[in-house]
């Protein structure tokens, strides 16, 4: 974002190396060793491939940003989020999704609530790139809505699909939770588990393996542990929001940027 | 291993602080700035094209963003991602500019994709790569009195993440503190992790190989010259010994690497230390071009940079 905006700000042309990548690949240069071009061709070259590569960009209208949004409607659908609901800048959260108190979700991180609702509770957090997802239908008849629990730790690299987890649990990383499947409160699934789909997990167990297996019963001290590693996460979520003012700058910027594209398109043109 | 930061002073946490509240005070004047532009006139609203803007709204090219300013334009739709960022309490990442022992990152900078994030106290050494949408979060800070860590010594405990030089961390991968214990990531020199794996509270040595979306937990050690497997998963504390290949889930040894195997366990770090250069090289638009750019695109320098300038 930075690098891009920093060339699009600058007046001079922003692309030599690129410029010296295409004579390489035209096998241009003449009598010079590949890959040496003089400098002036190069900004010629560089020059030119830009301001083409502007006014296409400006008559074609395509995005000169990424406007990815961490928070996205879908349709009529928006998701709610709770005012210390921590979302990462580069997560996504898309549709009928509802985040509860001091939940978080984290980096790369995608929450679609497309096909049914997600609620996430209280406590709980998604970590760096989780997928929560729907699918449109249950052949079980149930609805396809994700519910999480309060206390629910969903480790990193998680998929979960149309499942139900109820409170203080930890969903190990890189676990996977098939469409229909109902976990219990007071579960721990091992890093890796499977879960396949409409399976069930009881309560008070810990599962693992793929396919998921049972490995034991839980300790009696179990709840607050778990219930301490997604404080802790909480925490460590509340130390990210605060780095973030409430609103973004970008469009400050976003200004600067589009009143220099066009004095350099209408100098272009004149 | 060095002795963990100290936190932010009193004086610093007052400063930071107080300049949140300005900065959040100005941003608020800002806003009904906007607001009360819209409100003094001249805004008409097409309900057609559902643009507020000052001019004709007939008129308003839709592709011209500059033409439909509004008074909600600090919902800004632009990405507030970033690709180096602090955490107040856990510190900065950082550079390293300490010299290398490897002979193939001798004159390079790390490469760091611009769609990674990488958080907190991260340190990366030259050479390293950082690819595309990996996520490195250093952002833990130990509380030893609350997990009974306390017995521990100084040496066994460490927060942040520090990646070796010539260690490549490929597209997607997690590398981060575990979130309960507050234990960092510490991996060695010339390792190579996996599209998609993903490190938390692990202990890494060098020239490692970690296979693709494999997984590895708090507390495991893997020691040098070690392979694993694609989609490994190394549960808590587990130990992969040196030159063994182990796979599975939970991971098993399979068994021992000849020693062929072990030369090729560095060979691909090395290969992705050139790739990355490369890349480097690409995604800084003018940016550049140093001696060791240019010498891993090919170009022989022959000690006077000028005449690759063309000077």
């Amino acid at each position: 974002m930075q690098s891009l905006s920093r060339s699009l700000l600058r007046k001079i042309p922003v692309a030599p190396s690129r410029a010296n990548a295409a004579i390489r690949c035209m096998g241009g240069g003449g009598v010079q060793p590949v890959g040496v071009v003089p400098r002036e061709n190069k900004v010629k070259v560089g020059r030119a491939l830009k301001e083409t590569g502007l006014a296409a960009k400006v008559a074609g209208g395509e995005e000169v940003f990424s406007i990815r949004r961490p928070v996205m409607t879908l349709l009529d659908s928006k998701p709610l989020l709770a005012t210390d609901a921590f979302v990462a800048p580069s997560a996504t959260v898309i549709g009928d999704v509802t985040l509860f108190d001091y939940s978080s979700v984290w980096y790369s991180a995608v929450i679609s609530g497309d096909c049914n609702s997600v609620k996430v509770g209280g406590m709980s957090n998604v970590q760096d790139r989780c997928v929560v997802s729907t699918v449109p239908k249950l052949e079980t008849g149930f609805p396809s809505k994700v519910e999480i629990g309060n206390y629910v730790s969903v480790g990193p690299g998680s998929v979960l699909t149309s499942c139900t987890i109820g409170d203080n649990v930890i969903v190990g990383e890189g676990s996977v939770v098939g469409e229909g499947s109902v976990i219990e409160s007071l579960v721990i699934l091992e890093p890796g588990t499977v879960v396949p789909a409409n399976s069930f997990i009881p309560s008070n167990q810990k599962w693992g393996g793929n396919p998921a297996a049972y490995i034991e019963d839980l300790g009696g001290h179990a709840d607050e542990d778990i219930q301490a590693h997604a404080k802790q996460v909480s925490l460590l979520a509340e130390d990210h929001f605060d780095e973030y003012l409430p609103f973004g700058n970008s469009y400050k910027h976003l200004e600067e940027v589009v009143e220099d594209v066009e004095i350099e398109a209408e100098g272009g043109s004149a | 291993m060095p002795p963990p930061p100290p936190g932010p002073s009193a004086y610093q946490f007052f400063r930071h602080y107080l300049g949140r509240c300005l900065r959040e005070t100005g941003q608020m004047f800002d806003r009904v700035g906007l607001r009360g532009e819209a409100a003094s006139g001249s805004w008409k609203y097409n309900k057609a094209t559902r643009i507020l803007s000052r001019s004709n709204p007939e008129k308003i090219d839709p592709l011209n963003w500059a033409a439909h300013q509004e008074p909600w334009l600090f919902n800004s739709p632009l990405s507030r991602h970033r690709n180096l960022m602090p955490i107040f309490l856990a510190g900065a990442p950082k550079i390293s500019s300490d010299p290398p022992t490897m002979s193939v990152v001798e004159g390079t900078k790390p490469f760091i994709a611009p769609c990674s994030t990488i958080v907190g106290d991260v340190t990366i050494n030259p050479g390293a790569s950082i690819w595309y949408g990996a996520v490195i979060r250093g952002d833990t800070h130990i509380k030893k009195e609350k997990i009974g860590l306390d017995k521990l010594s100084d040496d066994e405990v460490h927060t942040g993440v520090i990646i070796g030089e010539g260690t490549n961390i490929q597209d997607n991968a997690i590398i981060s503190g575990c979130p309960y214990t507050g234990v960092g990531v510490r991996i060695g020199k010339g390792v190579t992790v996996g599209h998609s794996a993903s490190i938390i509270g692990a202990i890494i040595g060098d020239n490692v190989l970690v296979g693709m979306g494999s997984t590895i937990s708090v507390g495991a050690v893997i020691e040098s010259g070690s392979f694993l497997a694609a989609g490994t998963v190394v549960r808590n504390g587990q130990v992969v010994k040196s030159g063994e290949l182990w796979a599975g889930c939970p991971a098993r040894k399979l068994k021992d690497l000849t020693e062929k195997q072990k030369t090729q366990l560095f060979y691909q770090a090395e290969e992705y230390v050139k790739l990355s250069q490369r890349h480097r090289h690409t995604m800084e638009l003018g940016g550049e071009e140093d001696e060791g750019d240019l010498r891993m695109n090919g170009v022989e320098v022959e000690g006077d940079v000028k005449r690759i300038e063309g000077e």
